[in-house]
């Protein structure tokens, strides 16, 4: 681990490198070397308890599961059975797989693009609201909720005779009532809902970012008659650029993470309709979802390996495109 | 410096914007109100799921007293949910679990934050970014090896094996969180406690811990609310109806609802859920919006 390659070093900080310790820093202090030798002899005694609560239970289990994705495996007692890619392959061919890929792309895209809209209009008007605190707070609030308890609520409101229907037949718009929770308007149920739920935590983040805007950026706009949108596109927006990717980012994590609020929207059947399976839902039918689990180890270690690959492809990709010059203010 | 005004203005908010004067156009007015109507949504569907807690299962759903309050409270209901539908012992389950998990998660990743972010060591840096890494690796990719490992050593079913998995769960965020805290304190005092003969691990538990008081709160507080509502792991790997903590428990009262139409107890349930949380959105909001928005805002 204590690698010498593994961080850059100017050569001038290698020649004073001597074994296991590394001092002056980049940024040298004074007197900081008082508590050196000390600290570095307590380095790992203090670092290790965490790391291996994390190395043995999420590093090492993700390597495992690249290796079992390999295989043909239905758990414990199975004899494992080498295929290489076939697990792989079998997924590309499989229509139940794809359709659950490109409901959870369809999630990342479509909600992502509507939460970061809404989230930047709303900071904008809250920026200049009066109770804004307030309406933050409830905004938030919906995303510190479990998601199995979103889905019950909004049972009420959801259901044939819940709330919408209710009162669309009272207003005769009786032609727009739905099923929502049957099969084929799931996934807008679920796209809506995940938008609901997850605004208000972009919101926070945004605010976050534009309350570090110091005034007198707004108030020269003011003065050289700008209009909301050139004060959102030459002020919040530059200013607010290292949040947006941040949260972006944050965004792509949770997006992937979608799973109890599916499950509990179909409560009523064995397991989610086809319409509404994620990656996350099909992997946990895969394996030990449903009433009779069918344990299929591999295929369902490839999904999760295919899942990670897809959350690092899309976090580097939002790095590359949003890397821009970091404005100091 | 600029960090620690950071977290301030993150924790208290506004600190410029006050003066702003509303300037006149359709859009501030429209989005005003779009905001307000979405604010009385969230508000009304929480009270909704309240009154319904209280009412005759019957009603709930009923044609005609969909719209009514109660004429008297059903307390019952939440005996129902709390004692025949097990949400008691879920509750108990879940306070277990989330408190041992979360304190020992903090517990662990302190030290280890504190050496992250102020010993000049070679792996600091790259263990680091390791940690970060952590916070991106879904479940998806580590939960098939843990399960059979599970089984293998007959944690399955069990409360311990589950807290041990949320430990590591949210270590990577604890670490990541922390490690900005003891950044954003000042070099000085550790040097002055030095200076005094103070032991690394004194000038730790002494003096660097009672500062990074805040930071410590905000990780814990936002462990707590995670793992409080945390379903998919159980849902993989707990069966046994003993061991559900509330989600799992809720998701089997709602599948049993679909069948008895013991709907009153299902939306008791729910507030039993939900209480917790907004207690401590209410008495600990602070900590949560500064630990949501601490990563963002750097």
């Amino acid at each position: 681990m204590t690698n010498r390659t593994t961080e850059s070093n100017t050569a001038a900080q290698d020649r004073t490198a001597t074994a296991g310790t590394r001092w002056p820093s980049r940024r040298p202090r004074p007197g900081h070397g008082l508590l050196g030798n000390q600290r570095n002899r307590l380095f790992w005694p203090f670092v290790l308890p965490a790391l291996a609560f994390y190395a043995v239970l999420m590093l090492a289990p993700t390597v495992v599961t690249v290796w079992i994705s390999l295989n043909k495996w239905r758990a414990q007692g199975d004899p494992m059975e080498f295929v290489g890619a076939r697990n792989y392959v079998s997924l590309y061919t499989s229509d139940t797989f794809r359709t659950a890929f490109w409901n959870t792309l369809d999630i990342l895209v479509v909600c992502g693009v509507a939460i970061f809209v809404i989230a930047f209009a709303m900071t904008i008007a809250l920026r200049e609201m009066r109770g804004r605190r307030a309406a933050r707070s409830m905004l938030f609030f919906p995303y510190l909720i479990s998601p199995v308890v979103i889905a019950i609520g909004l049972g009420l409101v959801l259901d044939p005779s819940g709330i919408l229907d209710r009162g669309l037949n009272a207003v005769n718009l009786a032609s727009l009532a739905k099923q929502w929770l049957a099969p084929e308007h799931i996934f807008f149920t679920l796209v809506v809902t995940v938008i609901w739920v997850s605004t208000g935590f972009y919101v926070l983040l945004l605010m976050a970012g534009v309350e570090r805007i110091p005034q007198y950026f707004y108030e020269d706009s003011d003065l050289a008659g700008a209009n909301v949108w050139q004060k959102f596109r030459h002020v919040t927006l530059p200013l607010t650029w290292d949040v947006v990717t941040v949260a972006a980012i944050l965004w792509v994590i949770n997006a992937f993470k979608i799973f109890e609020l599916i499950v509990a929207f179909s409560t009523l059947g064995d397991a989610p309709p086809l319409q509404a399976r994620t990656l996350a839902v099909e992997q946990y039918y895969m394996t030990v979802g449903g009433r009779i689990p069918v344990y299929d180890m591999g295929r369902g270690a490839a999904v999760g390996i295919l899942t990670l690959l897809l959350v690092a492809v899309c976090v580097v990709l939002i790095r590359r495109l949003m890397r821009r010059e970091r404005i100091e203010f | 410096m600029r960090s620690i005004e950071r977290i301030r203005s993150v924790g208290r908010g506004s600190i410029n914007s006050e003066a702003a004067p509303l300037t006149k156009g359709p859009y501030k007015l429209v989005a005003a109100v779009m905001i307000w109507i979405w604010v009385a949504f969230n508000a009304l569907l929480l009270i909704w799921v309240a009154v319904a807690s209280v009412k005759g299962s019957t009603d709930i759903f009923s044609q005609a007293r969909a719209f009514n309050l109660p004429s008297a409270p059903q307390w019952g209901n939440y005996v129902a949910a709390w004692v025949d539908s097990s949400i008691g012992r879920a509750f108990f389950n879940t306070v277990a679990v989330t408190a041992a998990s979360s304190i020992i998660a903090v517990l662990i990743s302190a030290p280890a934050a504190y050496a992250l972010s102020r010993f000049q060591t070679r792996a600091a840096s790259p263990l680091t970014s390791l940690f970060a890494i952590g916070m991106g690796i879904p479940l998806q990719a580590t939960i098939i090896p843990i399960f059979v490992a599970y089984q293998a050593v007959g944690l399955i079913n069990s409360l311990v094996g589950l807290s041990i998995l949320y430990i590591a769960v949210q270590t990577p965020l604890t670490v990541f969180l922390l490690t900005g805290f003891f950044r954003s304190l000042p070099f000085e005092l550790e040097e002055a406690a030095a200076i005094d003969g103070a032991s690394v691990l004194r000038s730790f538990g002494q003096i660097m811990l009672p500062l990074a008081r805040p930071g410590l709160i905000t990780a814990l507080t936002l462990n707590i609310v995670f793992l409080w509502n945390e379903t998919a792991l159980v849902l993989y790997l707990v069966q046994d109806d003993t061991r559900f903590t509330l989600g799992r428990s809720l998701l089997n009262l709602a599948t049993v609802a679909t069948y008895t139409s013991n709907w009153g107890a299902l939306f008791a349930g729910c507030v039993i859920v939900v209480v917790p949380v907004l207690l401590t959105y209410i008495l600990l909001g602070r900590h949560i919006v500064e630990g949501m928005t601490l990563g963002a805002a750097k």
